[in-house]
């Protein structure tokens, strides 16, 4: 109404101070109330992925000991038939527990044979060689595993790579 | 003064082997793990024909493609050619001379410089906060070890403005720790030195903290020191372990070494906490004679012997760099520890060696430089200033109660401005008064605690034990002045007092206090049990003498009188303090108690018993955990303090 004849006024800047503090009270109001509300919904999306993680740490410990056990029945190619007997009874008990890891979407990745890809392989190992092609699987050391998307542990594996002919090197 | 507000300013810890991200979220700094879920990020940038890959992928793939595969590029960053010739020798990428005579790398027959590398890491890093915060991310704060000159400084700001980031401010890494640590709060000077020992590189700085300005005094440390070194060390014994006991040589295994090398490095992290630990590693080989198995116990011991000399290294650069900055180890206050590796018990050993005390170690050591940063960046961006308004109460606050409980009503870390309200009763019939002592502390028992403020509410109108209701209100405002009210419901009379609750308390007395707590737990557990057996009892024999004269025509003779013997007997016990005959009288008296329902119901079907139910409750609840919810009121008792007894 009267802005000009007001700012002269002792109670005029009392009153401009005052709704300056207001507004900058309000402001800071509604920003805690949405900070809150935006941590409420993050925190939501955070406890689904840390009992996703969770269940992620405890299969990874479990992969080892299976690891173990799938290299040692690697072993009894060469043992007598009596070994061998039992080691097919073993086998079973790894499909079991290969069963229990597929029932809970966990899945082994493939590796032999494919191009490296380090997003699910890791290289321990090169070979070099001309008779495959460079970047390609040569072995598998220890199996990958994903649970759906995402690679819960990379397969470790030797990776093929060209023999390099001496007018390569500088 | 409220100027338009901008996005957040990330803190990132740019490391040798590792980087991370931390983002101020609510007062407190965040970290945030990247897409893989991991909370650091390796510092490894790799090139694969087109393809560009920065972290655990690159790192995965370096063995294949060691050329193209560059880490540790910070080595690199802002220097001259002719200063890196040692570095090079360590790398296994090319590193050549640009025309201005500074070190780049050859990738593919393509120049990267070491500020670009940078930047591959600090997008990375980048991208991690925004999938996070769900918002784009332009402003940062990088932290850069404290001996980097102008130009490494320089080229670390220039990587992030090719990373699309406007770096706010390039601050020293024990800077970061110490604002982690909270030291820039301190109003006296001070001396502290950070300890870094992290996966490649060791560095010690001793810094000036006063008034919140930090000063880099003196820093030194060794290049080429760290976790990687300790697992080197015990993966070397395995081998040489394994050799002796099978003559077996693993070294040319490729596949066994890596997963020795595993083991080692997951040993050497169990035995920060436990004492030995034992590697398995089943069908490690095999030769003619069958599966060779590795199984060896590592002992902490022996992980100390085998590692002495790596830890060893640490002690000269800390003497050098305390003489250089001029202090003697005692005017050093505190010492921070920073990396991976100060979890490890022997370095903290060494830490406790070389300056005399021990080094802090609260916040986790592979995240506090970049949680130091995000700090940083929370102060730049106005958001840390705002958010120390909100403060928490550094002790629980309460009331005492009957038998001289303390009653808590605000929980300790409690955010503040808060209010607090509970219904309390009295203990005694016709209670004229009541005295409320305002207390503070953690342990059980009020005399324990701090007394720090007293009043009483007082012409309550006449009453039967337990009925008067009395609202007692904690009220603690932005400031932390503490207001209780005690208000009478049913007459309406209040009383009031206004507590600082924060004065003639500083941080010492807060953390003896709550160490004292922790050292009686258990003793104020049981006299707290202790007092509410007794408080129960009282309540009984009570209860038990009302109903004998409220119903005295009603009840048969025989079973009066024995109820009266039980409640002579349990006083008497009451007395003492044994409690044992403090329960068992108890039980017998409440057995008889049930005489009085039952003769009563043969008497009439208008009994009694509803009026022993509504007499029970106050007490029943009194002891109810006190819920957090304010509106959750509940009944307990006020202790009533005798004017003549003070």
């Amino acid at each position: 109404m009267n802005d000009n004849e007001e700012t002269s006024s002792p109670e005029a800047d009392e009153l401009a101070q005052a709704r300056a503090e207001t507004a900058e009270f309000k402001d800071k109001y509604f920003r805690a109330l949405a900070e809150m509300e935006n941590a409420r919904k993050r925190l939501q999306k955070e406890k689904q992925e840390t009992s996703q993680y969770a269940i992620q740490n405890i299969v990874c410990e479990f992969l080892i000991p299976i690891d173990h056990f799938e290299n040692a029945l690697g072993f009894t190619d060469n043992m007598s038939e009596e070994v061998k007997h039992w080691a097919l009874g073993f086998e079973m008990i790894l499909t079991q527990l290969k069963d229990v890891l597929a029932a809970n979407g966990i899945q082994p990745i493939e590796a032999q044979g494919k191009y490296f890809d380090p997003h699910l392989h890791e290289a321990v190992e090169n070979v070099e060689t001309n008779d495959i092609p460079a970047d390609i699987v040569v072995e598998v050391f220890t199996r990958g595993y994903r649970m759906g998307e995402r690679t819960i542990r990379p397969a470790r594996v030797k990776v093929a790579k060209s023999i390099k002919n001496e007018g390569e090197k500088i | 003064m409220n100027q338009p507000k901008k996005g957040r300013i990330i803190g990132i810890d740019l490391g040798t082997t590792n980087s991370c991200v931390s983002v101020m979220e609510g007062g407190t700094p965040v970290v945030i793990a990247n897409a893989e879920g991991a909370r650091t990020t390796p510092s490894v940038v790799a090139f694969k024909g087109a393809e560009r890959l920065v972290g655990v992928p690159a790192k995965r793939q370096a063995v294949t493609n060691s050329e193209n595969t560059i880490f540790s590029s910070k080595r690199f960053i802002g220097r001259k050619f002719d200063e890196v010739t040692e570095e090079l020798k360590m790398v296994p990428y090319k590193v050549k001379k640009s025309e201005n005579g500074n070190a780049v790398f050859e990738v593919n027959g393509k120049t990267y410089t070491p500020e670009e590398i940078a930047a591959f890491i600090l997008i990375k890093m980048k991208e991690t906060a925004e999938a996070y915060l769900g918002e784009p991310v332009t402003e940062a704060v990088i932290t850069v070890p404290a001996y980097f000159n102008d130009s490494q400084r320089q080229s670390t700001k220039d990587a992030g403005r090719i990373a699309g980031l406007d770096v706010k401010r390039i601050i020293p890494e024990p800077t970061a720790a110490a604002l982690a640590y909270g030291l820039d709060k301190e109003h006296n000077d001070k001396k502290i030195a950070v300890f870094d020992l992290g996966g490649g590189t060791f560095d010690i700085s001793v810094l000036e903290i006063g008034d919140g300005v930090f000063e880099v005094l003196a820093t030194n440390g060794d290049t080429h020191l760290g976790g990687d070194d300790y697992d080197n060390a015990i993966l070397k014994w395995l081998l040489e372990t394994f050799q002796q006991e099978q003559g077996i040589d693993l070294r040319n295994d490729k596949m066994a070494l890596q997963r020795l090398r595993d083991a080692a490095e997951k040993a050497k992290i169990e035995l920060s906490g436990t004492t030995s630990t034992e590697i398995n590693q089943p069908f490690i080989t095999m030769d003619a004679s069958g599966p060779k198995h590795l199984s060896i116990t590592l002992t902490r011991a022996k992980l100390e012997a085998l590692t002495d000399g790596l830890t060893d290294r640490t002690r000269e650069p800390c003497l050098k760099a305390m003489k250089d900055a001029g202090v003697t180890p005692d005017q050093i206050s505190d010492i921070l520890l920073v990396g991976g590796m100060t979890r490890m018990p022997s370095v903290q050993e060494m830490v406790k060696k070389i300056f005399g005390k021990e080094g802090h170690k609260g916040v986790n050591p592979d995240e506090v430089v970049a949680i130091g940063a995000a700090i940083q960046g929370g102060v730049l961006s106005g958001t840390v200033k705002d958010v120390l308004l909100l403060d928490v109460i550094p002790l629980t606050l309460g009331i005492e109660t009957m038998g001289g409980v303390m009653t808590p009503l605000v929980e300790r870390n409690t955010t503040i401005p808060t209010q607090k309200k509970q219904i309390f009763s009295t203990a005694a019939d016709n209670q004229p008064a009541v005295t409320i002592r305002v207390l503070q502390g953690e342990r059980k028992m009020a005399n324990d605690n701090r007394e720090i403020g007293r009043f009483d509410l007082s012409d309550i109108p006449p009453a039967p034990r337990g009925s008067p209701q009395i609202e007692v209100a904690f009220d603690i405002d932005a400031d932390g002045i503490l207001h209780v009210s005690a208000k009478d419901i049913s007459s309406g009379k209040e009383q009031r007092i206004k507590i600082d609750s924060r004065s003639g308390l500083d941080e010492n007395d807060i953390k003896r206090m709550m160490r004292d707590a922790e050292q009686h737990a258990e003793d104020d557990k049981k006299r707290k049990e202790e007092v509410e057996i007794k408080n129960e009892a009282d309540a009984i024999s009570f209860r038990a003498s009302k109903a004998l004269s409220e119903y005295k025509d009603k009840i048969p003779v025989d079973i009066a009188s024995n109820i009266q013997s039980k409640i002579d007997a349990l006083k008497k016990a009451l007395e003492g303090n044994d409690f044992d005959r403090i329960k068992s009288t108890k039980a017998e008296l409440e057995t008889a108690m049930q005489q009085i329902g039952e003769s009563m119901s043969k008497a009439g079907p208008q009994a009694a018993g509803s009026s022993t139910q509504s007499q029970e409750q106050p007490y029943a609840q009194a002891h109810n955990d006190m819920a957090d919810n304010p509106e959750n009121i509940e009944d307990a008792e006020v202790e009533i303090i005798d004017d003549n007894k003070q």
